[in-house]
């Protein structure tokens, strides 16, 4: 017997070409029966039970928004950690405010250190950046507490700085650690291959399983806060796929979680060489027996080229960049082919992190390499990430049928500093290309790489439609999409991307009853106001999910 | 502490040729090689006393162990290991720079940094250093090496590898360079294992000759040396000089022996035990290419580091 609901709304921006306005959507065991009015729909109505839902009256639905990359195993290590960054985070269970300059840095140390019931429990405080910030060392952070470890850790990741107590924690000694060239015990500061002395210490405590489901927990509010139906976890498994694996279901596979997980696995072990393709297959198709409801491997698989962005070891193209330094491959070029022919000749969907142009470059030689071999229509190779490229390799990834996944928001966060210290303004203000993409109908989702970027779909779209950087500086004008291209990056480009266009990012008869309900209509309050809108929740097949902040 | 070796060099160089060699060899270390895979490893299962996953055991007491992208993780494992092993083996990835993986054997817990040595494919190192893709990783690699493995020798012509030498030495300037066949050098130059009886080493190949083969050169000497004199006599050795080992009287500290050990460019002169009631002399045993030792020299250059 069916049961239809039906959802009145101010608006239904349903993002279908064929018909974007409506004012009802009727719902029938999870999917969409049809958009429309209540009086269009009345066959279906007649025909069936039915309820009419009006509490959307003042409210516009949307089709549930789609991050198709981000990291929840990254998140579940960071969400537990005290943010106290110099750009502002708008988390479920608070807002965190801007912190800038290095008194204030310290005052919200201070604060945090107040605020935590049990004197012993360690402090860690991510997001600390030198040019916000200024320098802290281990007498800054003693100065903070004498008793209670302190571990401020770097907003890109590269570098820890812990005070005495910390020190005593770890149990390590000062002298041993000092021979590390990459530590500087005297200031408590640890620093790319010296983090992993670090972490030998401090993964027990990190990693322990009731930290880390208590870090998925957060996310999964994280998640549904940024008004997301369904999410792409862009590297399953990169830890330890056992271990995260059943963390992912015990935390999300519930009644009351309100998106699915598309889980694509990296296709390589990282720096690994490839000696058995047939086996390296298997495994990976293999994961799908693991399926759950939400929790869903298929064939889809993550390749990786060079390095990554926010740590500057991106490949990039001539002229480098302006200190000299070079990137670095995250997979051997020869190996990448090897492993891109193997997943492409089993018709697997291929997304590969590309960072700089040198990535990018590579992926597209192998990909044409590939078309050349064993030509494939509608293949769904990816380029992620798209920090720096040309515009001739956006021309190439039309002709060669790629699709863009795009991380917007170095534009807003690194701009200015790529501008200043690694790139120069000209190829800086033309990071993350994405007007180049719109003019060459190369389709293109926008993504936050979470925790790269704040997991805020009307964040991402509105720096693409703004390129405001977080200084606001506007960065590369005629890069920005239009405010319906930047609204189709969140919903249904993004579930092109993943492969899953047929099921959801749209609002239609036969799809998932996905929606993302917002309090304003993007499409009357502008490019400028999209990350100002608040959302009210969700609706995830079919079930309504309010957001209820916790503060 | 521990020594750690590096061994880096893009993919196809013979990195893992290499390792086999090692981990088959009679040179009487246990070994600890932490490598990318198991894939290309060859044990004779005759040799093969334990597999547990990621770490295999051998009879000679050898052990192989994979990194599986946590390097920390398994040097914890292998240092960890009693008795513990006499030499740690790192096999850097084809795109790794190896001066990065070497700050882990320099600064974890109980280890140090023997050397880095990077091995180089005779007959492709050329192409790759300008290849758009890994052009720069490749040129980044060779400069880090302290000790450059120019291998594949056999592949080439006599005047090939006197061109792709002379390139090398281009290249990386400070770098001290062997040539080899099949990967193919003595755990000597590789490790920096020297028995005082082993007055000669000639390397296995394919007869003929153009991969070097390796003398120990012995210097004794109760005349103290000067610190600053040696590093100069040092800096001024040829190529073909690629290791050192031995135990130094210091003229500015008569008390102590010093250590003395050199990989390829990179020396320590590190204190050691006190002499005590012993008399104090320097006793060194250099391992240099043959072709590249004139009789006599380190000798002379040796005494002029005396005071």
């Amino acid at each position: 017997m069916m049961q239809i609901t039906v959802y009145t709304a101010r608006a239904v921006r349903t993002m279908e070409p064929a018909l974007p306005l409506a004012q009802a959507v009727a719902v029938c065991d999870g999917r969409i029966i049809e958009v429309g009015s209540l009086e269009t729909m009345q066959p279906w109505l007649q025909a069936h039970p039915h309820t009419i839902d009006k509490r959307f009256r003042d409210h516009v639905i949307m089709p549930g928004f789609i991050d198709p990359h981000l990291h929840p195993s990254m998140a579940a290590l960071l969400l537990p950690m005290h943010f106290t960054t110099a750009m502002e985070w708008r988390l479920p269970w608070q807002d965190v405010p801007a912190t800038r300059g290095h008194n204030e840095f310290l005052d919200r140390l201070k604060q945090i250190d107040l605020s935590m019931a049990d004197a012993e429990e360690p402090l860690f405080a991510w997001g600390h950046h030198p040019i916000w910030h200024g320098e802290v060392d281990r007498q800054t952070l003693n100065g903070i507490s004498a008793t209670r470890p302190i571990i401020v850790w770097h907003r890109g990741f590269h570098t820890l700085v812990v005070n005495d107590a910390t020190l005593d924690w770890m149990g390590l000694d000062e002298a041993e650690a000092d021979r590390h060239p990459q530590v500087n015990a005297a200031e408590g500061r640890f620093y790319e291959t010296g983090l992993s002395l670090a972490f030998r210490y401090f993964n027990p405590y990190t990693l322990a399983p009731k930290r880390f489901t208590g870090g998925l927990e957060r996310l999964r509010q994280v998640v549904h806060h940024g008004g997301h139906t369904t999410i792409g976890d862009m590297a399953a498994g990169m830890f330890d796929l056992d271990m995260e694996w059943n963390a992912l279901v015990k935390v999300l596979e519930q009644d009351d979680t309100p998106f699915r997980v598309q889980m694509i696995p990296p296709g390589t072990p990282l720096g690994g060489e490839l000696k058995d393709t047939a086996k390296l297959i298997e495994r990976t198709v293999g994961l799908r027996q693991r399926n759950t409801h939400r929790l869903r491997f298929y064939d889809h698989v993550k390749l990786f080229a060079d390095g990554g962005f926010y740590a500057g070891l991106m490949q990039l193209g001539l002229p480098g960049a302006i200190d000299g330094s070079i990137g670095e491959w995250m997979t051997p070029p020869e190996t990448f082919v090897a492993v891109a022919r193997a997943y492409w000749n089993e018709g697997f969907k291929i997304h590969v992190h590309c960072s700089g142009d040198l990535g990018v470059e590579l992926a597209l030689d192998t990909l044409e390499k590939l078309q050349w071999e064993r030509p494939r229509f509608d293949h769904r190779f990816t380029i992620e990430h798209f920090g720096v490229s040309t515009p001739e390799q956006v021309r190439r990834m039309a002709a060669l049928g790629a699709l863009a996944s795009v991380n917007i928001y170095y534009v807003y966060e690194l701009g200015d500093a790529y501008w200043k210290h690694k790139l120069g303004y000209e190829r800086a203000s033309q990071m993350s290309r994405l007007g180049t993409l719109a003019r060459h109908n190369v389709p293109t989702a926008l993504h936050t790489d979470f925790t790269m970027a704040p997991a805020l779909p009307l964040n991402s779209a509105w720096v693409a439609a703004n390129r405001i950087s977080e200084n606001g500086l506007v960065m590369g004008p005629e890069e920005c999409l239009t405010l319906d291209q930047a609204m189709r990056a969140i919903t249904i480009d993004a579930a092109y991307v993943l492969g899953l266009e047929h099921e959801i990012g749209t609002i239609r008869a036969g799809k998932k009853a996905d929606f993302t309900v917002l309090e304003q209509d993007p499409y009357e309050v502008g490019a400028e106001n999209l990350r100002e809108i608040p959302i009210w929740g969700t609706v995830f097949e079919g079930q309504p999910f309010p957001i209820k902040t916790e503060r | 502490m521990i020594p750690v070796t590096v061994i880096g060099g893009y993919l196809g160089a013979g990195k893992t040729t290499l390792i086999n060699g090692l981990l088959r060899g009679t040179h009487g270390r246990r070994l600890a090689v932490l490598v990318n895979d198991f894939g290309a490893i060859d044990i004779d299962a005759r040799l093969l006393a334990d597999h547990d996953g990621d770490t295999i055991s051998l009879a000679n007491g050898c052990v192989c162990c994979t990194i599986a992208d946590a390097l920390g993780d398994a040097l914890n494992k292998v240092s960890a290991m009693r008795p513990a092993p006499d030499h740690i083996v790192i096999e850097a990835s084809g795109v790794a720079n190896p001066a990065k993986i070497a700050m882990y054997g320099q600064g974890w817990p109980g280890l140090r940094l023997d050397g880095i040595i990077v091995m180089a494919d005779a007959e492709s190192v050329r192409a790759r250093s300008e290849d758009k893709f890994v052009g720069g990783t490749v040129r980044q690699q060779l400069t880090a090496a302290d000790l450059l493995v120019l291998n594949k020798m056999d592949l080439l012509t006599r005047d090939q590898c006197d061109l792709v030498r002379q390139w090398l030495e281009t290249q990386a300037p400070d770098g001290r360079i062997a040539t080899a066949c099949h990967g193919d050098l003595p755990a000597s130059v590789l490790l920096g294992q020297i028995a005082a009886q082993d007055r000669r080493y000639q390397a296995q190949g394919d007869g003929m000759a153009r991969h070097d083969t390796y003398r120990a050169v012995p210097f004794r000497t109760a005349r103290p040396l000067d610190r600053i004199r040696l590093g100069l006599q040092i800096a001024s050795w040829p190529a073909g000089i690629l290791r050192a080992k031995g135990l130094v009287h210091i003229f500015d500290d008569p008390g102590y022996a010093y250590i003395l050990q050199l990989v390829g460019a990179r020396y320590t002169l590190e204190k050691g035990p006190a002499w005590g009631k012993e008399r104090p002399v320097t006793e060194i045993v250099v391992i240099a290419a043959a072709a590249d030792l004139n009789p006599g020299f380190l000798e002379s250059s040796l005494l002029s580091a005396c005071l």
